[in-house]
Formats: structure tokens, sequence, C-alpha cells
């Protein structure tokens, strides 16, 4: 039954002037999902340092509210629930080890997933599965198939999805690709990426220790292989382990390498031709590359190279070289040689990008209106690709072909072995 | 000569365990260091990996006519009765690379071990082999095993054939 957020209030005794001045929290099964004053409910999944971010992103928004906080530490839950039931006056955030118990209840509309990475796939696929439009953090997923199933589900249940990749809704990066779309720069040449070096280090060897209190390490390692616990394996070192994450390549790839998709007009596709010349450890916890170096060529010619920088700068930063000029940009600058490309308007005949200037508002509005966010899963993916078979490449040491459409290398076996991978049980992808 | 140049009288310390071998010997010495193979099935949690990564490092630049050899060498590796379990682990993430139907035959016990987590990495190489052995005896695991690796064995079989 549909019932319109003024009768519910009504019946409730308060009246319609009050009701008007702060929205009612009403899940989703009692208000009819186009009720434009709805308040759509949020659960987040993993609320370690990134999903904290996320909070911070939604708590004061009127139109969304945080009713539980997911995440297998303990810690990390009541952290994060401290901070929303402050913002919001009360003690009503639920604090919960299983996303099951939220991207399955009626209760909740929409899931925001900040797990490490090789748990991306599995609650966004079970949220949408069940109904809810999904947030993921980047790099999308731990592999090129994992993916596919997301955006085949994604699409199959008509669900909105947003990919992480924040720097589509920053000006400066918007721009930057909207000049070179509209052929400002010329004839694109080549792009330099260059993204910041591993930032936690470790010895050639490690020791189990016991688990902290608190900490669900079996729920942690999901559809990972088992290893004994160790205090330098879970939070933000994971992302230096291959078996949970893929290293910087993915960590600031997904960033970079996704603006580079967006310039040059390849969100349903990618390169087609791929070398690494990755430094990996002989031993120790950390398993990712040390040193990335990976080179695409897409089909028309254009070349990419991203490199670990060796200048200690911890941002990424990306150049785009044409045959009319080149375009320097990161977080912190745009710079354009000859500096008069910058001051180029776009006409209304040209080529106008997706604008979004409030990446989570952009994703809230989308669920409202059912169209597509600006870092769709879709695109998210395929800019994913890109990182993953990068490090596959760098683990290879081999240049391969790529067919950008099947996601598959050409006459590789081995390579294409490694665009998936088994997941413990009872995890799957099915 | 240059005259910094230090002539050794020809005898080992000690405490070195060659002293006192003859010349012969001590040669042969010098040409053998300890074979990584035999590092694979001692290896344990946490251990130094770099003599291991050298056996990585020969499969991953391995021409595939090398494949069968190696994953021969492997599936000896993981019969070894001491094999431990990060060794195995260690086995199987190489044979995910290589491993053919041979694989399947040799492994396919170790799917419903009581071990859950040899019966897990003996999926990761199994999975990756494609045709209808792996399967037929991933869909039987299914069906033997009990608690979460049935599920993810089975989970397994249904991925694979949507995949397919």
């Amino acid at each position: 039954m549909n019932v319109s957020r003024r009768d519910f209030v009504k019946c409730a005794g308060v009246a319609a002037g009050a009701a008007a001045a702060f929205p009612t929290i009403i899940p989703a099964s009692v208000l009819g999902q186009d009720a434009p004053s709805k308040v759509l409910t949020v659960a987040c999944v993993g609320v370690g340092g990134m999903g904290l971010s996320h909070i911070k992103q939604l708590v004061d928004r009127k139109t969304v509210r945080i009713v539980a906080v997911v995440d297998v530490d303990a810690f990390h839950q009541k952290r994060a629930a401290q901070i929303i039931n402050k913002k919001y006056g009360n003690e009503d955030c639920r604090m919960i080890g299983d996303f099951r118990e939220v991207t399955r209840s009626k209760d909740v509309d929409l899931i925001t997933v900040a797990t490490p990475d090789h748990w991306h796939a599995i609650p966004a696929i079970d949220a949408i599965r069940n109904g809810k439009d999904v947030f993921v953090e980047k790099p999308l997923t731990l592999t090129v198939r994992e993916g596919q199933v997301l955006v085949e589900e994604l699409r199959k249940h008509k669900r909105v999805g947003q990919t992480g990749t924040m720097q589509r809704s920053f000006e400066g990066f918007h721009r930057a690709a909207e000049l070179i779309r509209n052929g400002r720069l010329g004839t694109i040449k080549h792009i330099d990426v260059l993204i910041p070096a591993n930032n936690r280090y470790v010895g050639a060897t490690w020791k189990p220790e016991p688990v902290p209190a608190g900490l669900d390490y079996d729920f942690w390692l999901g559809p990972a292989p088992y290893a004994p616990y160790t205090s330098q394996r879970t939070h933000y070192q994971f992302r230096f382990n291959l078996d949970y994450a893929g290293g910087q390549t993915t960590n600031w790839g997904a960033h970079y390498l996704d603006i580079a998709q967006w310039a040059l007009g390849m969100d349903e596709s990618g390169p087609v031709e791929v070398d690494g010349h990755g430094v990996y450890p002989s031993s120790g916890l950390f398993t990712s590359p040390t040193r990335v170096d990976v080179r695409y060529t897409y089909a028309n010619g254009v070349t990419m190279r991203m490199r670990t920088r060796t200048d200690g700068i911890s941002d990424g930063n990306i150049i785009f070289f044409g045959d009319k000029g080149s375009l320097d940009v990161s977080r912190s600058k745009l710079k354009s040689n000859p500096e008069s490309i910058l001051k180029e308007k776009i006409g209304d005949d040209e080529i106008g990008l997706y604008k979004s200037r409030d990446h989570f508002g952009n994703w809230i509005e989308c669920v409202k209106t059912r169209e597509r966010p600006v870092s769709d899963l879709a695109i998210g993916h395929k800019t994913n690709n890109l990182c993953n078979i990068g490090n596959i490449v760098m683990q290879l040491q081999r240049k391969l072909k790529w067919d950008p459409v099947k996601e598959r290398f050409d006459g590789d076996d081995m390579a294409n072995r490694l665009l998936t991978r088994a997941m413990r049980g009872p995890w799957s992808l099915a | 000569m240059s005259k910094k140049t230090i002539v050794s009288d020809g005898q080992r310390a000690a405490s070195d365990p060659l002293a006192g071998q003859t010349a012969d010997a001590r040669y042969k010495s010098f040409n053998m260091t300890v074979d990584p193979w035999s590092v694979i099935a001692t290896l344990d949690y946490g251990d130094d990996r770099t003599m291991v990564s050298t056996i990585e490092r020969m499969i991953l630049d391995a021409d595939p006519s090398q494949h069968p050899g190696f994953e021969e060498k492997l599936l000896k590796c993981a019969a070894d009765e001491a094999c431990t379990e990060a060794g195995y682990g260690f086995i199987c993430r190489l044979l995910a690379l290589i491993a053919s139907p041979k694989s399947v035959a040799a492994l396919k016990k170790n799917l419903t071990s009581d071990n859950e987590n040899i019966a897990f990495l003996t999926r990761m190489a199994i999975e990756q082999v494609p045709g209808e052995e792996a399967t037929a005896a991933l869909r039987a695991a299914a069906g033997a095993l009990k608690g979460r690796e049935a599920e993810g064995c089975a989970g397994a079989v249904a991925a694979r054939t949507r995949a397919q």
C-alpha cells in the first residue's frame, strides 16, 4: 500500500505545516518510490577510514538518513555510530556485523560500500539483487569477472549504482576532459599518469598474531584465502596485498585512469594493448608492486603510461599531450601549454560532458530520477579493467593484446586465468 | 699482481663447514645451492618467500610448452606428505595459472578434505581448469562437502555455468 507522507503524519497527529519543516523518516516499504520528499534510508557497509568519509558526506543531508553501519570491526562500528548519533541527536544507529542484515532489509533503501576491495562485489551485488541502489568505492572490484557480474546485475535489476571515482565531480577534471573532448589540444598523442608510491613498509617475514578483540577476522577475510592474522594485513594495509586489493595500481590508478578514459571518450571501451614492467617484493606480507609501470595503447594510436612517481608527492597527476598543446591536471592544479587553452570556452553546440559537482549528491539525485549517475558502475568497471589488466601484465612482464569489449586477452591463457579467482565458501558470484 | 692482493693460504677457518675438505669437494660446493623446489613443501605462513619466488617467476615466464613439466613438479611437491598448508597454498596458486585436467585427477580428492583450508586451496587450482573434468569434480565435491565449503563449491559451479 502506498501512503503519502502527508497522510501518514496527519494520522500521527502532526500538523501538515510542522511536517513540512522537517522530514519524517519513513521506510521505503511504506512510502511510494516517487514521493518527492521521501527521505531515503542508508546503510553504510565498511566504516573504516573511507567509510567515515562517506558518513561525513551523507550525515548532513536532509534527503537521506543513515540508519545502520556495518563493519567486521566493532571498534569501527562504534566510532561510526557515535558520529551519526551525535549528529541526529539520538541513539538510533544500528551497529551490525553482517552486511546481509542491511542488504536484505526492507527498511533500507540505499547501500554504500567502503570495505577493502575483496569485499566490494559481494555486498553490492547482494544489495542490488534485493532492490537497493548502491554507491561502491573505487577500485570497483578485485577482478574483472566480479565487475562484469556487478554490472550485469545492476542492469538486470534496474538499479542506480555510482562508483566512488569522485574526480568526475571535480571542476578541474571536468574542465580538462571537456577541453580535450572538444579538440582544444588537437589530436591526443600520449598521456602520462603518475601515481604515488607505496606509503607502508614491511619486512621479508611476518608472524601470526592473536586476533584483536572485536574483530571478526574470519569475516574480514571473507572470500579471500585463509592466512593467519597479523596486524599489518588488515585495515589500511590491505591495499598492498594482492589477495585483497591491487596496490597503488588500483588505489590511485582507478582515479587517474578514469579521467583518461573520460577525456578520450572511452567509457564503453578501453585500450587494445597493454605492457607492464612492475617491480615486486620477493618476500613479505605485501605482494603488490613497489614500482608500477604500465603502458596502454588504444586502437586510435593514443598511448598512455602509468608509473610510480619518485618525487614523494602523495597525489596523482595526469598530463595529456596533443598536437596543439598539453594539459597537466591533478587535484591541486590545472595547467595548460599554451596557457590560452584554459581560456577557451566550450560552445553550446559542442560536446558537454556530464556535469556533477557533488558526487554523493549526484548519486542521490539519480536514485530519485532513475537516471545514470556521472560514474555509473559500468563506467567504473571499464576504468577498473585498465587497473586490473595493468596488474596482470606487470605480473607476467609481457605485452598483451586486450579486447576491451569481450574483456579478454588475446592468445594468453595464463593472463585470462588471472581475470577471475576462486572465492572461499560460502561466498560466490552465483 | 697488485700489492693489495692478499693471497690465501688455502686454509678455511675452523668454523667453516667445509674446513679440512679436499680441494675437489670444496670446488663442488661452490656450485651447489638449495633447491627452491624442496623449500616449497616446508614453507610456513610468514616465512621468507625469496626462494620460492624464484619458482613463481620461472612459471610466470615459462613458455606454454613448459607448463606440463612445471605442473608435474608442482603436483609432486603437493603430494609430499610433509607439505605444509602454506606450501600447499603456494603450490595451488601456481597451479591455478597452468593446471590441466591432470591436476584435477591428481588433486580432486582434496576438494573434500576435512581441512577447510586445504579444500578451498585445492578448489583455487581446479576452478581455473577449463573443461568438463573440472566441472564434474567441483560438482561432486559440492555434493559431498558440508558447511561453508559446500556452499562455496556449489557457488563455484553455478558461477562457472554463468560465465559460459
